[in-house]
């Protein structure tokens, strides 16, 4: 064979092999992608880890890894737990990036066991460097008294108060409709609720960090318009951002502290308006303040947020802002009343909460006796 | 008895074979009447060739052809000197090997437009973290990098909640299956 031969046979074993590669495919060895670690002094022990069909594919220069684990987990402790949430990082795929898996709305005794799921994908080039790909630990344990056990690197302890609090009004207000018209009220109360999950507008949603405008429109500052709840620690004073087609950015809000109590961490409700007067939740703006009481705080965040509905730009038009949720100096968790929650536009674009998703669902699924069932059980 | 062939024959009589066929040759002509008698026939067809090209054309001016030559070639190796120097030309590659190449680009190209996921094609010209809400999950984006969260295949839009925040947090919630129980999936980009 000529040298030229041996040239060309040598770049077709080479494109051989990268084809090999684009259709490579096989079960993930779940030790060496896959680290899990709890604190030897965690009210949750671990049971068990079940890899399931867990499987990495090598793909156009990239490896992508399919996790679907169900970790099981005691409750080791002496308190029932009603929260617990999960740190997942995968510092080499994406560097700094971090998530969590959380499940809020349990009921779990001393000594009992409960599952919860990971289902994880990570992409990253071929060229990336080996080692676990994916560490789990704890980041929090909430229990029935609203202690807090956990590193609370991801904030969860807060959350997790948060959706309790939710959980507990919004059992109150099923139990409610139940005392006061039967079951047939409350098979109406669910009903409505159902109806308003399916209803209620969804667009597609984007955060850069970096706040970088991709529109070519032009920009223009936009005010909020506010929704003003009667007992809210915080009020609204004004607020602005910058829109530009389907994008908006650097959201500010000045807020007054109402109350005579240190606020620490205030959540605001985020609506949007398109140019056809459609309105749907944008997301929200969080900030960590330090705001005595009577006094003024500007909370602003240098990201773009995106919006999309059908692979569609969503042009922004208008925007209204409310005050979601406060958390006090001492630890303690504001959230809005149900009453609060009765406004007309937040009716259609409101998500539910953990526990009124949860409770509908088994409503639907298994009827409502397990409904019934469950709000005496908790 | 092996005869050489013709064209060894005639290369033989120009004196134009190689040193190792000119001995083999030789020695076969040596005792082969016949081939012998081959070669002088070849022999004398040069020398008759030869004799008539000795007879110049008489109407050709031969110092003028000479000359206009001469010229011809003197004018190239000018015309040579003011471009620059071109690299040695490459054999080219013979039609079977450019052939077999191009087959495997087209696997490979169709491999990759069929079976590169969406988002990867879709990474936006700016590297920086982006958190995305999308159907198949919750995703954490750091150039070809990403993490995503996945929630199940939804019966119904409803059935997953999102949420995003201007932090950078995106979030979905869903009610798992099996267990009934709420799960709530978040990335965050710092």
């Amino acid at each position: 064979m000529s040298t030229q031969s041996s040239r060309v046979a040598g770049k077709l074993l080479v494109l051989a092999a990268g084809v090999c590669a684009v259709f490579a495919q096989g079960p993930l060895e779940p030790g060496g992608s896959f680290h899990i670690s709890f604190p030897k002094d965690s009210p949750v022990t671990l049971v068990s880890a079940d890899m399931g069909q867990s499987r990495a594919d090598a793909r156009g220069g990239a490896i992508m890894l399919d996790l679907h684990t169900v970790l099981t987990l005691r409750n080791s402790g002496r308190q029932n737990i009603r929260g617990v949430s999960l740190l997942v990082l995968a510092q080499e795929v994406t560097p700094g990036g971090k998530a969590s898996v959380t499940v809020p709305s349990l009921f779990v005794p001393a000594g009992e066991v409960f599952p919860v799921r990971i289902d994880l994908r990570l992409l990253r080039p071929l060229a990336a460097g080996a080692g676990p790909l994916v560490q789990v630990a704890l980041d929090g344990v909430l229990f029935d008294d609203l202690t807090f056990y956990g590193p609370n690197k991801l904030n969860s302890r807060r959350a997790m108060t948060q959706w309790e609090l939710e959980a507990r009004r919004d059992r109150k207000y099923l139990q409610a409709a139940l005392e006061s018209n039967g079951e047939e009220g409350l098979r109406k109360t669910i009903l409505a609720s159902l109806a308003r999950q399916g209803e209620r507008p969804r667009v597609d949603a984007q955060v850069a960090r970096n706040g970088r405008s991709t529109n070519v429109e032009p920009e223009r500052e936009a005010a909020f318009a506010f929704l003003h709840f009667p007992n809210a620690p915080v009020e609204p004073l004004s607020g602005v951002a910058r829109i530009s087609g389907n994008e908006a950015r650097y959201p500010k809000i000045e807020v007054r502290n109402r109350t005579d109590r240190e606020i620490r961490y205030l959540e605001m409700g985020w609506l949007v308006r398109d140019r056809d007067g459609r309105e749907f939740m944008a997301g929200s703006v969080p900030a960590e303040v330090t705001m005595g009481p009577g006094q003024k705080a500007s909370i602003t965040q240098s990201t773009a947020m995106t919006f999309t509905e059908r692979q569609r730009p969503v042009p922004v038009e208008g925007m209204t802002g409310y005050v979601a949720s406060v958390e006090f100096a001492d630890g303690k968790v504001w959230i809005p009343t149900r009453s609060d929650l009765t406004d007309e536009r937040l009716q259609r674009t409101l998500m539910p909460s953990p526990e009124e998703q949860r409770l509908t669902d088994l409503y639907r699924k298994k009827g409502l006796a397990a409904v019934l069932e469950e709000l005496k059980r908790r | 008895m092996k005869h050489p062939e013709e064209a060894e024959l005639a290369l033989f009589a120009g004196g134009d074979l190689g040193v190792p066929a000119r001995w083999r040759v030789g020695i076969h002509t040596a005792r082969c009447g016949q081939c012998r008698d081959e070669v002088a026939a070849y022999r004398g067809g040069t020398d008759w060739l030869r004799e008539r090209a000795d007879e110049m054309i008489p109407s050709m001016n031969w110092g003028s052809l000479a000359a206009e030559m001469k010229a011809n070639i003197r004018l190239g190796f000018d015309a040579g000197e003011v471009v620059s120097p071109v690299a040695p030309k490459r054999e080219p590659l013979g039609w079977r090997a450019a052939a077999a190449l191009a087959a495997v680009t087209v696997v490979v190209v169709s491999g990759w437009y069929m079976y590169v996921p969406r988002y990867l094609a879709r990474t936006p010209a700016d590297s920086g973290i982006v958190v995305a809400v999308r159907s198949e999950g919750v995703e954490l984006k750091d150039g070809r990098s990403s993490m995503m969260l996945l929630h199940p295949v939804a019966r119904q839009a409803s059935d997953v909640a999102v949420t995003m925040d201007a932090e950078g947090t995106a979030g979905a919630r869903y009610v798992d299956e099996q267990s009934g129980q709420v799960t709530i999936n978040n990335v965050y980009a710092e």
